[in-house]
C-alpha cells in the first residue's frame, strides 16, 4: 500500500471511527507521541451524534431520485451589480427613458437587443430571453444571496447555492476534478452554505493563471512528497483529536481534493494557455472574457457548475457611458463562448445562465445619467441545455417598470435550472439544526423554455 | 462656506484634540495598569457568574506559548518569530503577560492589525469607480488609527467629512465616497456599521422583520439630504485655467470636449459635497398611508433623542412682511435658474445636519453606538459576540451575557472610547487567557465563554505570519501611509493648478475617445506598446550600466582577492584583516556566502504575489490570485465578507506553491538561514517549532525528528518545515 492510498484511507477514519482507525495500526507510522486528546475526542463523538437530529439523513450525493435531464452541466454567468435591463434585453424603443441607447434586430424573429450586442445578435437563436424576472430583495448582498440560492438572507443559517445543491445531490462526473468551480466569485454568492465545506465552488481568482500550484514543486520528488504527507497526517492527529470542528474537518477535506486533483489526467482543464492563440483573443482580453473559456474547458473535461462573475454592472452614475464602455466586451465573450460550445457540439448539453441580482430603474436618475437599484422587473435568460432559443418569454410595460405578462420569480428561475438538470425539486434537505430546505425553494419550473 | 476647517488644517486639529498616542510600553496614566487589573477581574467574575449558574466550569489557563502565539495573531496580526518567541518563553520577569499585551498594543503591528480589520468592515479599496482612487481614505484610516483616535471622534470625522477628496488631509471623505452615487445606501451602510442596525430592507419598503418602516429610513436619510459627489470646481480656490477651458468648450458647444473634461475633472471635483439640508423627497412610488409619494420628509432620527433643526422660516421679505405673489413667482424663477444650474444638486440650504447626525450617532447615550462597538471588541478579542450577529440589532435584542455587556458599555465610556484602552482590558483578562474551545459552537447556542473560541487566521494574518519566515522584521515593511498616497496629492495639485492651455490640449487629444473610439483604443493600445518598449530599453541600459559597474569593480577586486588567498595561506591575521577592510571600503564583504545577498528580487514576489510586505501595505484588496484572497481576505464589496474557510487553492498553495519558493528553496529565508546555522539537530528541530507554532517541541516529536535527520540528513530540514506550516496547528490560533 503505497503511502498515497494511507493518506487517502485515512481520511475515513479521522472523521467518525478515529478511535477505532488509531487503534487498528493503519495509522501507526511511528504512531505519534500525544494521543492525549483521545479521550475528550471520545467525549465529543457522541456528542456530534447527539445534534445530527431525528431526521432521517439525506442519501449521499449521487444516490438521490434524479428526473431526466435535458442539460448536464451549467455555466452560469452572473452580472454583478445588477445589469439594467432596459440597456440590454429588454430595450425600449422610442421610449422617453430609454436614453441614448437604440435597439437592433437579431437573428432571431422578433428578438431585439441593445445595439451594444452586435455579435450576440447573430446567436439569439439560441436563447430565451426572459424579461419578466422580478426580486423582492433591492441591495446587492441580499439580491446576490436570493439568485444564488433562492432564499432570503437569513442571519441564523447560511444557505448553499444552485452549484452546491447540484454537487450535494448529483455528485460528480469526473472523479477526480471539483464538480463547482467559480472563477471571480464574491461574499455572498456561491457557497456550500449549511453543507460541508466540500460542496462549495473551487474559487478561481484569476482565469489566466488558471489553478496555480497545482503540480508539485520542481525541486520536490514524489518519494519526498509522499513522506511530507505522511508525516503531516501524523503530526495533525493529536490536533484532529483535541479540536471536533467543521473547519478541522474542512481542511481535511479539501488536502484530500488538491492531492486528488493533483493526480488528475484532467489537470489540463484548469490551464486556458492550451488554447490557441485566435480563440483566447475571440473571447476578449479580460477577467471575464479568459473566465468563460476556462469554463468552456472545464465543462467539457465533466465539471458540472461553473460560475463565472462579471463585475462593476452597477451603474448609479455615468449608466450610459459605463455600458458604452462595458458591453462590447461581455457582448465578444459571451457570443464567442455560444459559438464555442455549439462548434464542439457542447451546447445540447450545456445549460448557460446569464443572471444578475435586480435590474436598474426605467427612470435615468442622479444628474440625468445614472440608474438605481430595480428588483421589481429585469432580465436574465438561458441558452442551450434543452433551451428553445430565439424566443422571448414575459413581458414588461412600455417603461420596463411593471411585469405584466408570465412573471418570473427568482425561485421560479432556480427552478427552471434544477429542472434542466432533473433535479428533484421537491426533495427535502435539513439544516444541521434539523430546518428543511429545498432546491429552489419551491419555485415553479418556466417550462414553456423548453422544446 | 462649506469649507470645513477640518480638512483644511487637519494636523493642527488633530493635534489640538487628540491625547496623542501614550509613551510605547506604558499604558497612559490616566487609565494605568492597576486600573487595568480591576476591569479586567470584574468582566471575569461577571464571566464566571454566568457559568457558575449554568454548572460549567471554565477553561484552564493556556500555557505561555499559547498565549505568546494567540497575543501576537491577535494584536499584531501575525505570530511571533524565533527571537520573540525566546525571549518571552524564557522570561522570568513577573506580569510578562501584561507587559507583552502593552508593547504588542503600542507597536506599528498593531495599527496594521486593526487597519485589516477596519479595511474589511469599511469595504477600503485602493481604487474606486471612475478612476478615484481610495489611497487618501487608507492614509485617514492609518494616520487615525496610528494616533489611537479616539473611536467617537473617528466615527465623526468620517460622517461629517466634507470637501475635495484628494486634497491633503481629506481622507476621511472616503468612507462616504465608498458608496458614490448611493446617498441612501451610505446610510443604510453607516447605520449597520456604527449602529448595528439593518436598514436596508427599509430603503424600498417596510422592513419585514424589524420596525423600521420606509418612512423612518428617509427621515435619517433626510440628515444627508443634498448630498453630492462632487465638489464644485470653483469652490477649490482653483486657478482660472479649469474654469476657463469649461466655459469654452461650453461656449462652442463642444460635446465631445466636455464628456472629455468631465472624466479628466473626475479626480479633481470627487469628493463629499454638502453638510446635510435635513431634508429629503420620499420615492415617486411610496404606497404607505403615513405620506404622500414624493412628499419631502425632514430629518428624525431612529431612536434615542433625535437632533433639533432650525428650519429657516418660508422666504419673507426684508420688511417682514409675506411676499406678494409676483416677488414670490420671481423668486421660484431664480430658483429654478439655480437649480438648471446646478443640475441634480438640492436647492434647500445647507444646514450641518450631517454633523447633528454625526454628534447624535456618536453620543454615549445613543442606545446602539457604545454597545456595538463594545460588543465588536469583545468579539475581535474572543471570537464571537456577545451578540450575534452583531450588526442585526433589534428592540428585543439581548446580549447572551446582559450584566456582562453592561459592564462593557461602562467600561467603553468611562475609556473615552479608546480602543487600544478597552482592548488592554480584554487581553488582560482570565476569560482571553484561557485555554480555547475543544468543539463547534453552534452559532445559535448560547455561548458561556469558557474561553476563546479556536480560529483559523485571516487572510491576513496568515500572509503576515508567513512573511516572518521571509525576513527578521516584517513590521519594518509598514510604511508611512503619506508616501503611498504622495502621487494622489500632487496629481490633484497638478490639475488644479494647470494653465488653460496646456489644460485644453490635454481635452483636445482625450476627445478621439468619444469622436473616434475606434482610432482612440488603437492610439492607446500604440502609446502601451511605446511605454513598453521604453520601459524594456530602459531597463536594458540599466542592467547594462550594472554590468559595467561591477565589471569595474571586480577589477579593483580582484588583485585585492589573490592576495587574501596568499594571506589566508600564510594565514597573516593581520594582513586577512586589512584587505577585508579595504574590501569592505569597496563594498564587499568577503565573509558572506554567495546567494545570501537578499536581492532586491527577493523582496519583491517572483509568483505574482506582489511586493513582500505585510497586507496591510498592499493593495487593497489584493489582487483576485493572491495568496491574502486565496485565504480569505474580502473582495471589499461588502460588509465584513473575509472568511476563513478551507479551500483548494490555498491548500495548493502551501503543498506546492508559495511555501516551497519562498521559504524552503529559498536560500535568503531568515528562518531557513537560522536554522541550518544551528548547532544540533535538536537546535534545528527546536528553531522550527519556536519559529512556525510558537513553542517547544515536546519530547516525542523530538525524537522522531531527530531520529529523521539522522537517518536522511539535511533535506529533513525541509520536510520539517514544511510538515508544521502545513498543520492545523499553523493555521488555527488555539
Amino acid at each position: 500500500m503505497s503511502i498515497k492510498d494511507l493518506f487517502n484511507k485515512s481520511d475515513e477514519c479521522c472523521r467518525r471511527d478515529f478511535v477505532v482507525g488509531a487503534a487498528s495500526g493503519l495509522l501507526a507510522v511511528g504512531a505519534m507521541p500525544v494521543l492525549g486528546g483521545l479521550a475528550t475526542a471520545q467525549g465529543k463523538q457522541g456528542k456530534a451524534k447527539k445534534t445530527q437530529g431525528s431526521q432521517k439523513p439525506a442519501p449521499a450525493e449521487g444516490q438521490f431520485p434524479m428526473l431526466p435531464a435535458t442539460a448536464k452541466n451549467v455555466i452560469y454567468l452572473y452580472m454583478s451589480g445588477g445589469i439594467s435591463h432596459l440597456d440590454t434585453f429588454d430595450t425600449k424603443p422610442g421610449a422617453d427613458n430609454q436614453g441614448p441607447i437604440e435597439s437592433i434586430n437579431t437573428n432571431a424573429d422578433g428578438v431585439q437587443i441593445s445595439q451594444y450586442f452586435p455579435e450576440l445578435a447573430k446567436h439569439m437563436d439560441k436563447v430565451a430571453v426572459i424579461n419578466s424576472l422580478h426580486s423582492t430583495q433591492g441591495a446587492h448582498a441580499q439580491g446576490r444571496y436570493f439568485m444564488h440560492t433562492s432564499y432570503p438572507m437569513r442571519g441564523t443559517i447560511k444557505h448553499p447555492s444552485i452549484g452546491a445543491w447540484l454537487n450535494r445531490m448529483a455528485g460528480k462526473t469526473n472523479p477526480t476534478l471539483p464538480a463547482h468551480v467559480g472563477v471571480g466569485i464574491g461574499a455572498n454568492t456561491a457557497s456550500a452554505g449549511f453543507f460541508e465545506s466540500k460542496y462549495a465552488p473551487l474559487p478561481i481568482g484569476d482565469p489566466k493563471s488558471g489553478l496555480q500550484d497545482s503540480h508539485r514543486h520542481h525541486s520536490v520528488d514524489g518519494e519526498t512528497f509522499d513522506r511530507r504527507l505522511a508525516k503531516l497526517e501524523e503530526m495533525n492527529r493529536a490536533f484532529k483529536g483535541k479540536f471536533n470542528h467543521r473547519k478541522v474537518r474542512g481542511y481535511e477535506d479539501m488536502y484530500k481534493e488538491a492531492i486528488k486533483l493533483m493526480q488528475s489526467d484532467d489537470l489540463a482543464a484548469f490551464d486556458i494557455r492550451k488554447e490557441s492563440e485566435e480563440l483566447k483573443a475571440a473571447y476578449g482580453d479580460n477577467q471575464f472574457g479568459q473566465g468563460c473559456l476556462l469554463a468552456r474547458r472545464l465543462i467539457e473535461h465533466n465539471v458540472r457548475f461553473v460560475e463565472v462573475v462579471s463585475g462593476g454592472w452597477d451603474t448609479h452614475t455615468n449608466n450610459f457611458e459605463k455600458m458604452e464602455d462595458a458591453c462590447p466586451n461581455l457582448d465578444q465573450s459571451i457570443a464567442t463562448l455560444l459559438a464555442d460550445l455549439e462548434a464542439r457540439g457542447l451546447l445540447d448539453e450545456t445549460l448557460v445562465v446569464f443572471a444578475t441580482e435586480f435590474g436598474r430603474t426605467p427612470d435615468i436618475v442622479n444628474n440625468g445619467n445614472g440608474r438605481n437599484h430595480f428588483p421589481k422587473a429585469f432580465s436574465g435568460w438561458m441558452a442551450g441545455g434543452g433551451i428553445v432559443g430565439g424566443q422571448k418569454y414575459g413581458k414588461t410595460d412600455a417603461r420596463g417598470a411593471e411585469v405584466i405578462e408570465n412573471p418570473v420569480a427568482v425561485q421560479d428561475f432556480n427552478a427552471t435550472i434544477a429542472y434542466a438538470l432533473g433535479l428533484p425539486l421537491d426533495f427535502i434537505i435539513h439544516s444541521p439544526s434539523g430546518r428543511p430546505f429545498q432546491v429552489a425553494h419551491k419555485g415553479k419550473p418556466v417550462r414553456a423554455l423548453f422544446g | 462656506m462649506k469649507f470645513h476647517i477640518s480638512y483644511l488644517s487637519p494636523a493642527l486639529i488633530l493635534g489640538a484634540l487628540l491625547p496623542i498616542g501614550s509613551e510605547p510600553g506604558e499604558p497612559p496614566t490616566r487609565f494605568g495598569r492597576v486600573q487595568v487589573k480591576v476591569a479586567a477581574k470584574n468582566i471575569d467574575r461577571l464571566v464566571d457568574l454566568d457559568l457558575k449558574r449554568a454548572k460549567l466550569k471554565p477553561n484552564a489557563i493556556a500555557d505561555d506559548a499559547t498565549f505568546l502565539r494567540r497575543a501576537y495573531v491577535g494584536i499584531v496580526g501575525r505570530i511571533p518569530n524565533v527571537t520573540e518567541t525566546r525571549k518571552f518563553l524564557t522570561s522570568q520577569q513577573p506580569e510578562k503577560r501584561s507587559g507583552l499585551i502593552d508593547s504588542l498594543l503600542e507597536s506599528s503591528g498593531h495599527t496594521s492589525r486593526m487597519f485589516n480589520y477596519w479595511a474589511d468592515l469599511l469595504r477600503v479599496k485602493s481604487r474606486l469607480n471612475n478612476n478615484i482612487s481610495g489611497e487618501p481614505f487608507v492614509h485617514f484610516l492609518k494616520d487615525s488609527l496610528a494616533a489611537n483616535k479616539p473611536y467617537d471622534e473617528f466615527v465623526r470625522d468620517m460622517v461629517s467629512a466634507n470637501g475635495p477628496a484628494h486634497v491633503r488631509g481629506n481622507g476621511a471623505t472616503g468612507m462616504l465616497l465608498r458608496d458614490r452615487g448611493m446617498p441612501l445606501d451610505s446610510m443604510a451602510n453607516t447605520v449597520r456599521v456604527f449602529l448595528g442596525t439593518r436598514l436596508e430592507c427599509a430603503q424600498c419598503h417596510d422592513h419585514p422583520f424589524d420596525k423600521w418602516k420606509q418612512k423612518d429610513f428617509y427621515q435619517m436619510a433626510a440628515f444627508t439630504g443634498g448630498l453630492s459627489y462632487r465638489t464644485d470646481v470653483q469652490k477649490q480656490n482653483t486657478g482660472d485655467g479649469i474654469t476657463q477651458v469649461y466655459q469654452n468648450l461650453r461656449r462652442k458647444g463642444d460635446r465631445d470636449g466636455l464628456r472629455a473634461i468631465g472624466r479628466m475633472m473626475r479626480t479633481v471635483n470627487s469628493g463629499v459635497d454638502g453638510t446635510g439640508t435635513g431634508k429629503i423627497r420620499l420615492p415617486k412610488d411610496y404606497k404607505y398611508d403615513d405620506a404622500k409619494p414624493s412628499a419631502v420628509v425632514t430629518a428624525h432620527a431612529l431612536f434615542g433623542k433625535s437632533p433639533k433643526i432650525q428650519f429657516p422660516a418660508p422666504p419673507t421679505k426684508k420688511s417682514g412682511r409675506r411676499m406678494s405673489r409676483r416677488e414670490r413667482e420671481a423668486e421660484r424663477r431664480r430658483q429654478a435658474q439655480r437649480s438648471r444650474r446646478n443640475r441634480g444638486r438640492s436647492n434647500d440650504k445647507e444646514l450641518d445636519t450631517r454633523d447633528s447626525y454625526a454628534q447624535w450617532m456618536t453620543d454615549p447615550a445613543n442606545p446602539r453606538f457604545t454597545k456595538v462597538i463594545a460588543n465588536r471588541m469583545w468579539k475581535f478579542a474572543m471570537g464571537r459576540g456577545l451578540i450575534e450577529p452583531v450588526d442585526n440589532l433589534m428592540d428585543d435584542t439581548e446580549a447572551s451575557n446582559p450584566a456582562l455587556m453592561r459592564q462593557l458599555e461602562k467600561l467603553m465610556v468611562s475609556v473615552d472610547f479608546d480602543l487600544r484602552q478597552f482592548l488592554r482590558v480584554l487581553f488582560n483578562t482570565n476569560t482571553f487567557q484561557r485555554e480555547a474551545m475543544s468543539d463547534d459552537v453552534p452559532s445559535d447556542e448560547k455561548f458561556y465563554f469558557q474561553g476563546p473560541l479556536l480560529r483559523r487566521m485571516t487572510g491576513e494574518q496568515m500572509w503576515d505570519s508567513l512573511l516572518t519566515f521571509s525576513m527578521s522584521d516584517v513590521d519594518a515593511t509598514i510604511q508611512d501611509p503619506a508616501r503611498r498616497a504622495e502621487s494622489v496629492y500632487t496629481r490633484y495639485e497638478e490639475m488644479i493648478n494647470m494653465p488653460s492651455d496646456e489644460l485644453a490640449k490635454m481635452v483636445n487629444a482625450q476627445k478621439l475617445r468619444y469622436s473616434d473610439p475606434k482610432k482612440y483604443r488603437e492610439q492607446q493600445a500604440a502609446q502601451r506598446r511605446k511605454d513598453q518598449r521604453k520601459r524594456m530599453e530602459q531597463s536594458r541600459q540599466r542592467s547594462q550600466r550594472m554590468a559595467a559597474e561591477a565589471e569595474s569593480k571586480r577589477e579593483k577586486t580582484r588583485p585585492l582577492y589573490r592576495e587574501y588567498v596568499k594571506a589566508k595561506q600564510a594565514d597573516d591575521q593581520q594582513k586577512m584583516k586589512q584587505i577585508k577592510d579595504q574590501l569592505l571600503a569597496l563594498g564587499v564583504d568577503i565573509d558572506r556566502k554567495p546567494g545570501r545577498r537578499p536581492s532586491s528580487r527577493s523582496r519583491r514576489g517572483r509568483r505574482g504575489e506582489g511586493a513582500m510586505v505585510r497586507a496591510s501595505e498592499q493593495q487593497h484588496p489584493a489582487p483576485a490570485g493572491h495568496l491574502i484572497r486565496k485565504f480569505g481576505q474580502s473582495d471589499r464589496e461588502q460588509i465584513q465578507a473575509s472568511h476563513t474557510e478551507a479551500n483548494v487553492p490555498q491548500v495548493l498553495s502551501l503543498l506546492n506553491g508559495f511555501l516551497e519558493d519562498r521559504v524552503l528553496s529559498n536560500y535568503s529565508s531568515e528562518l531557513m538561514k537560522t536554522i541550518y546555522e544551528s548547532s544540533s539537530d535538536r537546535e534545528k528541530i527546536r528553531t522550527a517549532y519556536q519559529a512556525v507554532l510558537s513553542r517547544e517541541p515536546r519530547g516525542r516529536e523530538l525524537a522522531v525528528w531527530e531520529h529523521e535527520m539522522d537517518q536522511g540528513g539535511r533535506k529533513v530540514v525541509k520536510d520539517l518545515v514544511w510538515t508544521l506550516v502545513n498543520s492545523h496547528e499553523f493555521r488555527f490560533v488555539q
